[in-house]
């Protein structure tokens, strides 16, 4: 049977919901409305508002109910509508979800997913498109998971609730609607595993969540000119399986990291920095990267791809390394 | 209310603070702390009618909620003294003292845990578990955004929580004349929330107030409040001169020391006699003296500690 992203969603959230009785989803319009992109239609008429409960606009006050709940025995699942909202609730996740574990030595868990729809290519403008995830990456104690296919979403969603940590979990606007046919895809996909999903010799890209699918793309039109190119998935974002990128990095030598989140100090420069610090010896050439540019993101179509990660960009760095 | 065990208590947790502005002064205590003498009186009375299994959230200036909380005396003293023996082997420090089998969870964030408790509290209800969430916070909290939120959310969600709002008057130098556009209780009444104010130290109304309260709460899920207005005798940090404050109205304020009016009440009723408030203070006294004599003398070399261990929960 054809299912797209945003089904396979819900089909983790209701089987998550019906298997364990703590588990409740909370969020902005997420009830009746079934949420901005559709992932939770059907789930209130389902379980009822006890456990899909529709909130005020209060990102901080969402949050912090998650992380409460989730102290006191519960599994919450907080939808945030937009990533750009994030920033609301970051003194939540700075300062609270992620120092009571540590500082209790373990004894206090916050088991907390927030998911939220990230993404530009919509025209939606500055404050609807943005994927900024690192300054979550910044923060100890924290996961971070943005799968890009369609057989990673359910299974990474699933290991996702069940973690006893907070996790944040990415979901590309664009995504939703992508539609593939489901055939043996894993019910559970353990977290902080990347995973090498086109193999090549003569150029590594490393990337993540909807910029996968710009870089496959890519590597398609350099096959047919004879150059093989290997893509990682990271999927997990943090912790960063440096173990599969380093496989990889020690075999092939050039490496271009791609994603749709900012440039300075970005996912990507964090990538740079760990392969440096442990393969450099590996590399035959210097490591480049194509992220968003570092403007607020415009709103009409023409301008927006200007600002993109697009596969044009994408190509034209991997000609440079190749060539180098 | 139990009047010579609230007189007991408060006199604990202003000794503690005491001791704890000695330590300090030897060099025992580093970092900082915001001690509470002056506001004993608020979490002294509330405890009475909270059981274990309730959960306190506190604030920067937490060590008497954590007291009255009943946390392990040595233990938490261990914790401000930066010892592994502590609650959070040292980690967590005055303003961070967590424990999830006390139920007790502080953050130096004012007002963070506002939005917490309510989810403690959702949980209760989720649950269908008639304990109770009292979740401090200061006048300077109050006025943070997430608060605002986190009143509207409780409101409309039902949530069984109590917040207590110690209205000390500042938030550090910053007067609440000049901080709040109107009275707090008058934006909480606007949230739809019952409260009750609390004014000058009245013990005895916060002791009906708190009572009438929580029985409500477990009764029936919902959201109260109550604001104190009250006063802290020390500076804001133990570094604080008060040269923001006026003179006659620290004078005020000292005459309304709920510890000297109580014990003033209790000598008038001859619940107790002069000779046994000096021994009640005096045993309080070698209490801690013992306990941090202890502390100190104990050999602190940590051996193997692992800093980077319990960053997640396997
Ligand atoms: C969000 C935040 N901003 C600033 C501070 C620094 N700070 C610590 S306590 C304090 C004043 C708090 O006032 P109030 O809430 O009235 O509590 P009080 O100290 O009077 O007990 C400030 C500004 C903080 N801890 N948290
Ligand atoms: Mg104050």
């Amino acid at each position: 049977m054809k299912k797209n992203y945003a089904q396979l969603i819900k089909e983790a959230l209701d089987e998550s919901l019906e298997k364990d009785p703590s588990v409740f989803i909370i969020g902005e319009d997420i009830g009746k409305y079934g949420g901005c992109f559709g992932a939770t239609r059907g789930l209130l008429e389902k379980y009822g508002p006890k456990r899909i409960i529709d909130t005020p606009m209060s990102e901080q006050a969402i949050v912090g109910l998650g992380i409460g709940a989730a102290i006191n025995g519960l599994k919450p699942i907080v939808e945030i509508m937009f990533m750009d909202f994030m920033t609301l609730a970051y003194d939540q996740l700075f300062n609270h979800a992620s120092i009571f574990c540590y500082l209790t030595h373990g004894e206090v868990n916050v088991p907390l997913v927030i998911r939220v729809a990230a993404g530009a290519g919509r025209g939606y403008g500055a404050t609807h498109s943005k994927s900024i995830i690192a300054p979550l990456m910044h923060i100890p104690g924290i996961k971070i998971v943005a799968p890009y296919r369609n057989s990673d979403v359910k299974g990474l969603l699933k290991a996702s609730i069940e973690d006893k940590n907070p996790v944040i979990f990415i979901e590309n606007k664009n995504l939703y609607a992508i539609e593939e046919e489901e055939k043996g895809y894993p019910e559970f996909i353990p977290l902080g595993k990347a995973e090498v999903i086109r193999q090549g010799k003569d150029l590594l890209i490393i990337t993540y969540s909807k910029s996968v699918k710009d870089c496959l793309d890519v590597a398609e039109a350099f096959e047919k000119k004879g150059i093989s190119i290997e893509i990682i998935d990271l999927r997990t974002i943090k912790p960063l399986d440096m173990q599969t990128i380093k496989s990889s990095v020690k075999r092939i030598g050039k490496v271009l990291v791609v994603e749709e989140g900012y440039s300075e100090c970005g996912i990507s420069a964090e990538i740079i920095a760990r392969i440096n610090e442990e393969c450099f010896y590996s590399l035959d050439s210097a490591i480049r990267r194509v992220c968003t540019m570092d403007v607020p993101i415009p709103s009409a179509p023409d301008l927006e791809r200007k600002v993109l990660p697009t596969a044009e960009r994408i190509e034209k760095e991997a000609w440079s390394i190749i060539n180098e | 209310m139990d009047d010579l065990k609230i007189y007991e208590e408060i006199c604990f947790i202003r000794e503690f603070e005491n001791k704890l502005s000695e330590l300090f002064k030897r060099g025992l205590v580093g970092g900082t702390a915001h001690f509470c003498i002056g506001q004993e009186f608020i979490p002294a009375i509330i405890s009475q009618y909270l059981t274990d299994e309730d959960f306190v959230t506190s604030t920067h200036r937490g060590h008497g909620h954590a007291i009255s909380k009943r946390l392990d005396i040595k233990k938490f003293l261990a914790e401000l003294m930066g010892k592994s023996a502590g609650y959070n082997h040292g980690m967590g420090g005055s303003q961070h003292v967590s424990s999830i089998k006390q139920n007790f969870i502080a953050n130096g964030v004012s007002g963070g845990m506002i939005p917490i408790a309510n989810g403690l509290a959702f949980a209760n209800k989720y649950k269908n578990s008639n304990n109770v969430v009292v979740a401090f916070l200061g006048d300077g909290g109050f006025n943070e955004g997430y608060v605002s939120e986190s009143l509207n959310l409780a409101s409309v969600m039902d949530l069984p929580v109590l917040f207590v709002c110690e209205n000390n008057h500042y938030a550090m130098s910053t007067p609440t004349s000049v901080g709040h556009s109107s009275e707090i209780i008058g934006k909480v009444k606007a949230y739809n929330i019952q409260c009750e104010l609390v004014d000058e130290n009245d013990f005895r109304k916060l002791d009906s107030v708190a009572k009438e309260f929580i029985s409500q709460i477990r009764k029936k899920p919902q959201p109260f409040f109550i604001e104190v207005k009250t006063y802290r005798h020390c500076g804001h940090s133990k570094n604080d001169q008060n040269l923001y404050r006026d003179k006659e109205e620290e004078k005020f304020w000292m005459e309304k020391d709920a510890l000297a009016c109580l014990e003033k009440e209790l000598l008038v009723s001859k619940k107790i006699t002069g000779e046994g408030i000096q021994k009640i203070k005096g045993k309080i006294r070698e209490k801690l003296d013992s306990l941090s004599e202890e502390i100190i003398s104990r050999n602190s070399e940590r051996e193997d500690f692992e800093v980077s261990a319990n960053i997640y929960k396997d």
